[in-house]
């Protein structure tokens, strides 16, 4: 994608997003899509950015291979898809709320 | 001797079997064409010729299906004919043990399970959603059954996709939100109804998550409810490949969080074809063919509806199956290049299986299509190509 058109999106992104009264829900939903692609369907990470693109233009993840689990950092909170133990289950969602002084310190807040 | 008396009641009662016999839900047990066969451990195969395929107005068919365009893409594709296995492909890294994200899928493997359930005698469809969540026991909400949740007609305002900003679909919220994602089903069952049962046909995620909820409530044991998917159906078909997603409260997503492979969701396709029994064991009970594949919810058929009362959908639908049923408001069926007895279960990006029991027929597509109409496959066409290409019933 072009970088204006890039821009353009994240934009339009933004201002749906900020319309709306659940703005943990892009996030959620990139950290939960990714666990699920690379922990369920065991794609490779290459590939899970691939099919989340769209999500990722607002928030980016972080997976954490031992613990089976994908993280992404909203503005005060971070939401978090872990593959169960028992891997028929799949992944489960949980979002936390953080101080949002600590968001600098994640990864997906650097930029 | 016989009286005349005797004679009359022996008639009625002959009768009245054919009469039963002659409706689809008692017509059952298991169709003659498939004979003593299941592909509980694996699909037998047969070659194209074999299963009455032309190969040349076949590979159309598979010329469109992996056209590589740029337009929809395929992951995997699988026809079975008479329970066999007669193509099946593979790309974009899939093959036949990755498994694939079934969207929507997951609300046909949902009916199932409801469905199983009911044979089990957890639930039944006048089961009163109220009964289990006092949240429901309010004007328009507190007469909304079982039924109801599985016609998509319980009436809660719900947008399954907002069609000017996606962003505010109400299916994004109820999976995503931090007020929603501990417990989907509570969350719906909160949600305001918008109309009375039956009046209005909504297709979205929140009725699968609740139906999936209050099987959670009627097991009324964690345990008991967290392995009942496989006892009950995923085991006994080993469809040893589904991933059936759950929340935080361990209640079963229901509207999607379904993963699998192409062949393992394709026996959910072959259990309806057989009426509900596997392996000679009753699954789902004799009527639930009927009532999930073959009869168009209510709400859809209604007449006022029909009048032009506000619609949100046009498509058949039974319960959580698409149909392919002509609806008065609509000029053809939604296929008009497939007969009316195709049902399907879909999913976004073009999840497809299609069943067509007087064909045989199963036909699983599992793909990673765009958004954009000219992103997607043409269903109606890739049934006209498969249906062209079957030259031994046409």
């Amino acid at each position: 994608m072009k970088p204006l058109s890039k821009t353009l999106v994240f934009i339009t992104l933004l201002g749906f997003v900020s319309s709306c009264k659940y703005t943990e829900a892009p996030s959620a939903g990139l950290a939960k899509e990714m666990c699920s692609c690379i922990f369920v369907s065991e794609q490779t990470e290459q590939y899970c950015r691939m099919v989340t693109k769209e999500a990722r233009i607002l928030s980016d993840f972080e997976v954490d291979y031992n613990r089976k689990e994908v993280s992404a950092r909203g503005v005060n909170f971070r939401a978090m898809a872990k593959m169960d133990a028992n891997p028929r289950y799949g992944c489960s969602l949980k979002i936390v709320e953080v101080d949002p002084e600590s968001a600098k310190d994640y990864p997906g807040n650097e930029r | 001797m016989v009286s005349f008396k005797t004679f009359r009641i022996l008639g009625l009662t002959f009768s009245f079997v054919l009469f039963l016999y002659s409706i689809p839900s008692f017509s059952i047990s298991k169709p003659d064409r498939y004979g003593d066969y299941w592909p509980t451990k694996s699909w037998r195969k047969k070659s194209l010729e074999e299963a009455g395929f032309d190969r040349a107005k076949f590979q159309k068919l598979l010329d469109y299906v992996w056209e590589d365009e740029g337009n929809h893409k395929s992951d995997a594709y699988v026809v079975i004919k008479d329970g066999y296995v007669v193509y099946e492909g593979y790309d974009r890294g899939y093959n036949p043990k990755k498994k694939h994200m079934f969207w929507s899928f997951s609300k046909s493997l949902t009916s199932t399970v409801i469905g199983a359930a009911i044979q089990q005698g957890h639930l039944t469809l006048q089961t009163k959603v109220k009964d289990f969540y006092p949240e429901m026991d309010r004007e328009k909400a507190r007469d909304v059954t079982l039924r109801h949740v599985l016609n998509m007609s319980s009436g809660f305002k719900f947008y399954e996709e907002n069609p000017i900003n996606i962003a505010l679909s109400d299916s994004i919220f109820v999976y995503y939100s931090k007020d929603a994602y501990k417990d989907v089903a509570l969350k719906v069952a909160k949600t305001e109804m918008k109309f009375a049962p039956d009046e209005q046909f909504n297709y979205g995620t929140h009725e699968p998550m609740l139906a999936m909820g209050i099987l959670k409530k009627a097991i009324n044991n964690i345990s008991i409810y967290e392995n009942f998917p496989w006892d009950a159906l995923f085991t006994p078909l080993n469809m040893s490949s589904v991933v059936y997603e759950r929340d935080q409260s361990k209640t079963f997503l229901g509207g999607s969080g379904g993963w699998g492979v192409a062949k393992d969701y394709a026996k959910l396709g072959f259990l309806m074809l057989n009426n509900g029994v596997w392996e000679g064991k009753r699954i789902l009970p004799e009527w639930w063919s009927n009532f999930a594949t073959r009869t168009v919810a209510p709400a859809l058929v209604k007449r006022e509806s029909e009048e032009g009362q506000e619609r949100l959908n046009v498509e058949s639908y039974g319960a959580y199956w698409w149909l392919n049923k002509k609806l008065k408001m609509n000029k053809q069926r939604p296929y008009p290049n497939a007969p009316d007895d195709l049902y399907q279960a879909m999913g976004f990006r073009g999840q497809t299986m299609g069943v067509i029991p007087s064909k045989g027929l199963i036909i699983v597509r599992m793909g990673s299509d765009g958004r954009k109409p000219k992103k997607k496959l043409k269903r109606d066409k890739m049934y006209k190509l498969l249906l062209d290409s079957l030259v031994e019933e046409k």
